[in-house]
């Protein structure tokens, strides 16, 4: 009892052991906040990753693709657990952005009609999905509107421009849509149903909200154009009829892309807002057109020919940019652009073909190819085992296509059937490493607090050696004084990671308002946004983390204690009373 | 012979009671340094139940250290105290009290160790080639570490410190060489077994050290009770919680919390005859020099201890306020028969006992002798 009474006394007198408490606190806070982030970051990466692969990828590494795609599709829709499946082919390309800029890409042709059953690609698409997203949050819409807005959620994405436009700018109220137009978008081109014309709609500045009817009207078409240009500061001398005249044309004539968010040079500032490096326009919806400036892709097709795999052709298009794919994982939003999956085959060669046999000379028909196949499984193979089997069964599956082929088959190496894990394990398990290393390193700051507690609780030992004196005499044994020292540890590693524990909540479920709170007050970012494409800060806490770190800073609490504890039961009880 | 017969005279009748508390040949020096001051030479002293001895000495003559003696606080030489016919000695084997850890950390112990510690775990590394001799050495580390319970209290109360140590660092050298050798886990695994064995045998030895000393902490908590020259009060506890002290340490949280009413009544009642009825809230720093010496007393008679050991209980004060201590003593020695060991430097504060002792030259003489 008198162990209860005397922790009692001390933790509430003693004011030095609250530093100790406060120690044991912060580390814990810390070491939460730190693995909470972190592990949240992580998680936020594998759903992205996960969410644009599609469960299991059969591919290939050879850009010359693989034949009889259509087949192993059938088969792969029959396995056990399969919900759907597509082609994609992923090669490289050559964007040219505006003048002077053209850069390497990575193009991803996707069957644009299928792609949402298979992976949350259309997810990612600002026009087509965020940015009605966050117009549908807003509580002043008219019931028709938001009823049309979800439904149009509910479509398929496109790469047609003026399908695009009708069915998701056209139904948008303008003032709505403008101001929610990121900050330098500068403006926007839709058809209009009932008079038949194309619209225009710009922002010139943020107060001025400029909105033109009817682009036959020259003269307001000339006015938007000139401010346009006074804001870009490009100068340049331009031929408005024609430029008209072209963009008429243009818009039924070119394909659509859909380009990652950084490949068009579109970038976070500091602040968080999208930023282009080409000024203030942007080379978006309708503005290649007004603008004049084509967005060139060049793509090469290789020869489907095992002795010598060269390029084959060379293609050029241009293409209109119809949305920005923001998927928040780096590589993906500054190196992919997204083309019809059938057009891009086209481009490279990879359709289906007649031929002549190189040794015979028949001819004969060379068959279509790809080059990654994306399976989606149905819900509940979440988990690692039951994908692995899933991966095997549909394996065996593209193996038996492949010889059933074997005799014409194209694309000499070997298919590679993956999980989505394995597929992107190079990122993830390098994002995991680091996770483990900052918690690591810590863990290893927080060991100082186990010395913070033995020092202070050395401190209060040799304070009370005249008071482990007089309770010794009354009676106490050297196990119940070193029990006091110990249970007082256990007792203050128990409230400060308890309220290490509230902390750290209250900071990971306020971390993005804190941060923003910081940074308006010291301007201190700590979150960059122009590195990390994640608009929020992870703010979930895991509770396998908690069950592990609480527990560690109790043990070390106690830990720390110990050794006082041990110093201050082997007291004599004679010297300590006479100490002063 | 003239000593006896004045001893008879002064209480007859009291001489024919039992013998409660007996020390015999008690010896005790002190080393500082080179010099050796042996303070106690040889001491005898036999207490009777409802006597009240004072021992008189003068300053440094090794009254005090008589009386913790006595008292279980401090450790003889030798010599042999026995309580109601049971020997008891202070912490005779305290919680790793006897040797002190600079002394089991001498450097020539470990030299000594080192050589077999390195063909322990030279062996290991053997153990793990000869691989048919590969089961034995888990074998008898597991049978050794099932022993340890036993093992360690016995070489614990044999005095073995050193032993004791030098076998357990051998054997977590051993446990923890042998545990990383194998390699079904991993390197961790030798680190993980040698913190196991570490907080058993820990645990163990804190165990062995609890029980040892477990019957002399009973002694002071249930039979004695003390009385200081500088009071001794805890600063942070109340008058009323200082008193109650003893029963908190005699009983459990969950006795104490079923008592606690009786006992708070009982303590109150002391404090109350004390005079400090009160002052029952007060801390021991808002208090006079007697006033905390009449708390001292209450906190020394709470568990009706059978002995009551004042060392210098009048020294602090005031010729008054001691008198008014003394009153109290004698009071209690008359009206409640309370046994009483007092030491003091004080003639008449001595005067007011039945029998006087003088301790002399490390000897302990009667006052008129």
């Amino acid at each position: 009892m008198y162990k209860v009474l005397l922790i009692l006394k001390y933790l509430l007198k003693r004011r030095i052991a609250w530093v100790s408490l406060a120690a044991v606190m912060l580390c814990t806070t810390m070491v939460l906040v730190v693995i909470s982030v972190m592990g949240g970051w992580l998680n936020m990466f594998k759903q992205s990753f996960h969410g644009l692969s599609g469960d299991i990828i059969v591919g290939t590494s050879s850009l010359v693709g693989f034949s009889y795609y259509d087949e192993m599709i059938d088969k792969i829709g029959k396995v056990e657990g399969v919900a759907a499946a597509m082609p994609t082919i992923e090669t490289f390309g050559l964007l040219n952005i505006g003048p002077y800029s053209t850069s390497g890409v990575q193009v991803i042709g996707i069957p644009i009609d299928r792609v949402g059953q298979v992976n949350r690609f259309p997810d990612s698409l600002y026009r087509q999905h965020t940015s009605i997203q966050d117009v549908l949050a807003r509580t002043d819409l008219s019931a028709e509107l938001r009823w049309q807005l979800e439904a149009k959620l509910k479509q398929a994405p496109s790469f047609d421009l003026l399908d695009h436009c009708k069915a998701t700018l056209a139904v948008m109220p303008a003032d709505v849509h403008l101001e929610k137009l990121p900050a330098g978008l500068a403006g926007r081109l839709w058809h209009d149903d009932k008079t038949g014309q194309l619209m225009f709609k710009g922002i010139m500045d943020p107060d001025e909200k400029l909105l033109l009817r009817g682009l036959s009207d020259d003269a307001k078409f000339k006015w938007a154009i000139d401010r346009l240009f006074e804001i870009s500061n490009s100068g340049a001398v331009v031929d408005y009829q024609a430029m008209v005249a072209r963009t008429r044309q243009d818009v039924t004539k070119w394909p659509g892309m859909i380009a990652g968010i950084g490949v068009i040079g579109i970038q976070r500032d500091k602040t968080g807002q999208w930023v282009s490096e080409l000024g203030p326009r942007l080379p978006l919806v309708g503005d290649p057109g007004i603008y004049g400036r084509p967005l060139k892709l060049t793509v090469l097709g290789f020869r489907p020919n095992e002795a010598s795999p060269d390029v084959d052709s060379r293609t050029e298009r241009n293409y209109w940019i119809v949305d920005d794919s923001r998927t928040q994982i780096w590589q993906y939003d500054n190196k992919y652009v997204y083309v019809s999956f059938d057009q891009l085959q086209r481009d490279l060669g990879m359709e289906q073909q007649e031929g002549t046999d190189e040794i015979t000379g028949e001819k004969k028909v060379i068959p279509a190819r790809t080059t990654q196949i994306q399976i989606r499984m149905k819900p509940g193979y979440t988990d690692d085992a039951s994908l692995a089997a899933a991966r095997e069964r549909i394996d065996d599956v593209v193996k038996s296509v492949r010889r059933e082929y074997a005799d014409d088959r194209i694309g000499s190496s070997s298919l590679y059937v993956e999980t989505w894990l394995q597929s992107q394990s190079v990122w993830i398990n390098a994002i995991e490493n680091e996770k483990m290393l900052t918690v690591g390193l810590f863990g290893l700051i927080s060991i100082v607090a186990i010395f913070l507690i033995f020092c202070i609780f050395y401190m209060i030992v040799l304070e009370k050696t005249r008071d482990i004196g007089i309770i010794k005499s009354v009676g106490a044994s050297s196990a119940g004084v070193a029990g006091i020292f110990i249970w007082y540890g256990l007792v203050i590693g128990i409230i400060g990671s308890g309220l290490g524990l509230l902390l750290s909540y209250l900071i990971v479920h306020n971390i993005n308002e804190l941060h923003a709170w910081l940074g308006r007050q010291f301007q201190v970012q700590i979150w960059n946004p122009e590195v990390y494409l994640f608009d929020k800060i992870p703010n979930q806490m895991s509770a396998t983390d908690i069950q592990w770190i609480v527990p560690i800073a109790i043990v070390a609490s106690v830990l720390g204690a110990l050794i006082p504890a041990i110093a201050a039961g082997r007291q004599n009880p004679v010297e300590s009373l006479r100490w002063e | 012979m003239s000593q006896t017969a004045t001893q008879i005279a002064a209480g007859n009748s009291k001489s024919e009671r039992p013998a409660i508390l007996r020390a015999q040949g008690i010896k005790k020096t002190y080393a500082t340094g080179r010099d050796v001051l042996q303070i106690l030479k040889h001491v005898d002293l036999t207490l009777r139940e409802g006597e009240f001895v004072a021992i008189e000495g003068k300053s440094g003559s090794g009254k005090s250290t008589l009386l913790h003696i006595m008292g279980g606080l401090d450790v003889a030489d030798s010599g042999t105290l026995e309580f109601d016919g049971q020997r008891y000695a202070a912490n005779p084997k305290g919680w790793l009290q006897p040797t002190p850890f600079r002394k089991l950390l001498e450097i020539p112990q470990w030299l000594r160790m080192i050589p077999p510690a390195v063909i322990w775990v030279l062996m290991a590394g053997w153990v793990y080639r000869v691989h048919f001799l590969l089961p034995v050495f888990p074998t008898v580390l597991i049978v050794l570490w099932l022993l340890s319970p036993i093992l360690i209290p016995v070489l614990y109360f044999w005095r073995a410190e050193r032993t004791l140590l030098c076998i357990g660092v051998v054997w977590l050298l051993v446990a923890m060489s042998w545990c990383s050798y194998l390699t079904v886990g991993s390197w961790l695994l030798g680190p993980v077994v040698g913190i196991a064995l570490l907080v058993t045998f820990g645990t163990y030895l804190a165990a062995a050290g609890y029980l040892a000393e477990r019957p002399v902490c009973q002694l002071r908590t249930k039979s004695f009770g003390f009385v200081f020259q500088f009071y001794h009060l805890l600063p942070e506890l109340s008058v009323l919680e200082n008193a109650l002290m003893p029963s908190m340490v005699e009983l459990s949280w969950l006795g104490y919390f079923r008592k606690r009413a009786a006992l708070k009544a009982r303590g109150t009642e002391i404090l109350s005859q004390l005079g400090l009825a009160e002052r029952l809230r007060h801390k021991p720093n808002q208090l006079s020099g007697g006033e905390r010496q009449r708390v001292a007393i209450a906190r020394a008679l709470m568990n009706k201890p059978r002995v009551l050991f004042a060392d210098e209980p009048t020294g602090n004060l005031d010729v008054e306020t001691g008198g008014q201590i003394m009153a109290v003593l004698e009071k209690l020695h008359r009206e409640q028969g309370q046994t009483i060991v007092m030491v003091t430097h004080d003639r008449s504060v001595a005067s007011k006992a039945d029998r006087v002792l003088v301790l002399k030259n490390g000897r302990l003489e009667s006052a008129n002798g």
